[in-house]
């Protein structure tokens, strides 16, 4: 009986999809290149900003935001510092184009995520799902803290908030 | 907890088909085509079934818009042999498609033909594209779809409610086919909430559940057509 479709594979097959399988399970995630090499510590540390100050959105909204030109021109219509990717940013706020910042993390369609539920109600610290950002010299390429519905299930079992397939899944 | 349901009045449905196609549009429903509608894969969440009595010129229509019942003693989830089609605590009955096999199991078990199969990869014209729903996932081919009762809409309701810092209340949540029908035959709400019009309805004499007999206590009850 051939139930399986492997069945129908050569054992040369077998081993390249279980390779595949292996190393594509080990890189998932694309690396991501921003187009402004950004500083989120000199951010946080120098300037004392907060992450929802330039992520505006995340307390009040369902949807996150990556931040748009108004609020970097609120500091940087003139030089702040010498390098190099600040200048792209004040070229950027004076022209008044937006730089079109890559997100990384990006759900599925078929979830569900309510940030402000997570960030307001949840009262759940950014770092939880998206690591210590604030310590990164250079913008990050990948999730820090790969997101996964084992993670998702595991905290929402710590917190007793209910693991019904419909609460996320649309 | 809720126990939502909707009552449909069959005096007032006119057999319009505007629950139908709001539902398509809300839940990214796709149409199939000419052949595969011939072949019978025609995919409907909300359907019309319409019932002729009598001889022409004396002819008396009944139209029965057919969601799914999410019926509290489904036949249906219980056949499903992954857990992808399940009751759950609000009284619905959830069908996450990328947990589903495709064995159709569950499509034999409804006895209200609510479900649908994806023969194919849904095809939407380049048009349509931008009038998808973004809060529905589309399906790919291989797994059964069937009415949600909107329950993204649910979702999104809990939402706002919480972030309002209040109590969900009942006209938050109401599904596209209750809010597009111009007749208002269809009411939805919690058949639990003693307040709500919809329990009054149901406990109308002419109140009656398809197939009652079966045990599978559907949660949308129909009002009786009645001559005038
Ligand atoms: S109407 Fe059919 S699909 Fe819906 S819950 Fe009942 S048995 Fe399942
Ligand atoms: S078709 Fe999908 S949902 Fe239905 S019984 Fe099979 S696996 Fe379960």
């Amino acid at each position: 009986m051939k139930i399986l479709r492997f069945t129908f594979l050569s054992k040369k097959q077998i081993i390249f999809v279980f390779l595949y399988l292996l190393i594509s399970g080990c890189s998932k995630q694309k690396k991501i290149e921003q187009p402004v090499a950004y500083n989120h510590a000199i951010h946080v540390s120098e300037a004392g900003l907060d992450c929802i100050d330039c992520h505006t959105g995340v307390e009040k909204k369902m949807y996150a935001s990556l931040p748009s030109i108004k609020r970097c021109k609120s500091c940087h219509s003139i030089m702040q510092g010498e390098s190099a990717a600040e200048a792209l940013v004040v070229e950027a706020v004076n022209n008044n184009v937006e730089i079109p910042w890559k997100p990384i993390y990006e759900l599925e369609d078929y979830v569900f995520f309510s940030h402000r539920r997570h960030v307001k109600s949840g009262k759940i610290s950014c770092a939880v799902c998206h690591g210590e950002v604030e310590k990164l010299v250079k913008p990050p390429s990948k999730q820090l803290v790969p997101i996964s519905m084992k993670g998702c299930l595991k905290c929402h079992d710590n917190k007793s908030i209910s693991n019904d397939c419909l609460t996320c899944h649309v | 907890m809720a126990k939502w349901g909707m009552v449909i009045d069959l005096n007032k449905c006119t057999g319009c088909g505007s629950c139908v196609n709001s539902c398509r549009m809300e839940n990214n429903v796709p149409n199939v085509g000419d052949k595969a509608a011939q072949a019978g894969r025609t995919m409907d969440w909300m359907q019309i079934i319409t019932e002729y009595h009598g001889n022409y010129p004396n002819i008396r229509i009944v139209h029965i818009p057919r969601p799914c019942f999410q019926c509290n003693n489904p036949p249906c989830t219980k056949v499903c042999p992954v857990h992808a089609t399940f009751l759950n605590e609000d009284g619905l009955v959830g069908q996450i498609y990328q947990r589903c096999i495709g064995c159709r199991f569950c499509m034999a078990a409804c006895p209200y033909s609510a479900k649908s199969f994806n023969y194919s990869k849904p095809d939407f014209p380049e048009a349509y594209e931008k009038t998808l729903n973004p809060d529905v996932t589309r399906r790919m081919n291989g797994v059964v779809e069937k009415c949600s009762f909107c329950h993204h809409r649910l979702a999104i309701a809990k939402d706002v409610a919480r972030f309002e810092e209040r109590d969900l209340e009942e006209e938050d949540y109401q599904p596209a086919c209750s809010e597009s029908c111009p007749t208002n035959a269809i009411t939805f709400g919690d058949l639990d909430n003693p307040e709500h019009r919809v329990t009054h309805l149901m406990h109308s004499n002419r109140a009656f559940r398809l197939e009652e007999e079966l045990g599978t206590e559907p949660k949308v009850y129909y009002l009786k057509k009645e001559d005038k």
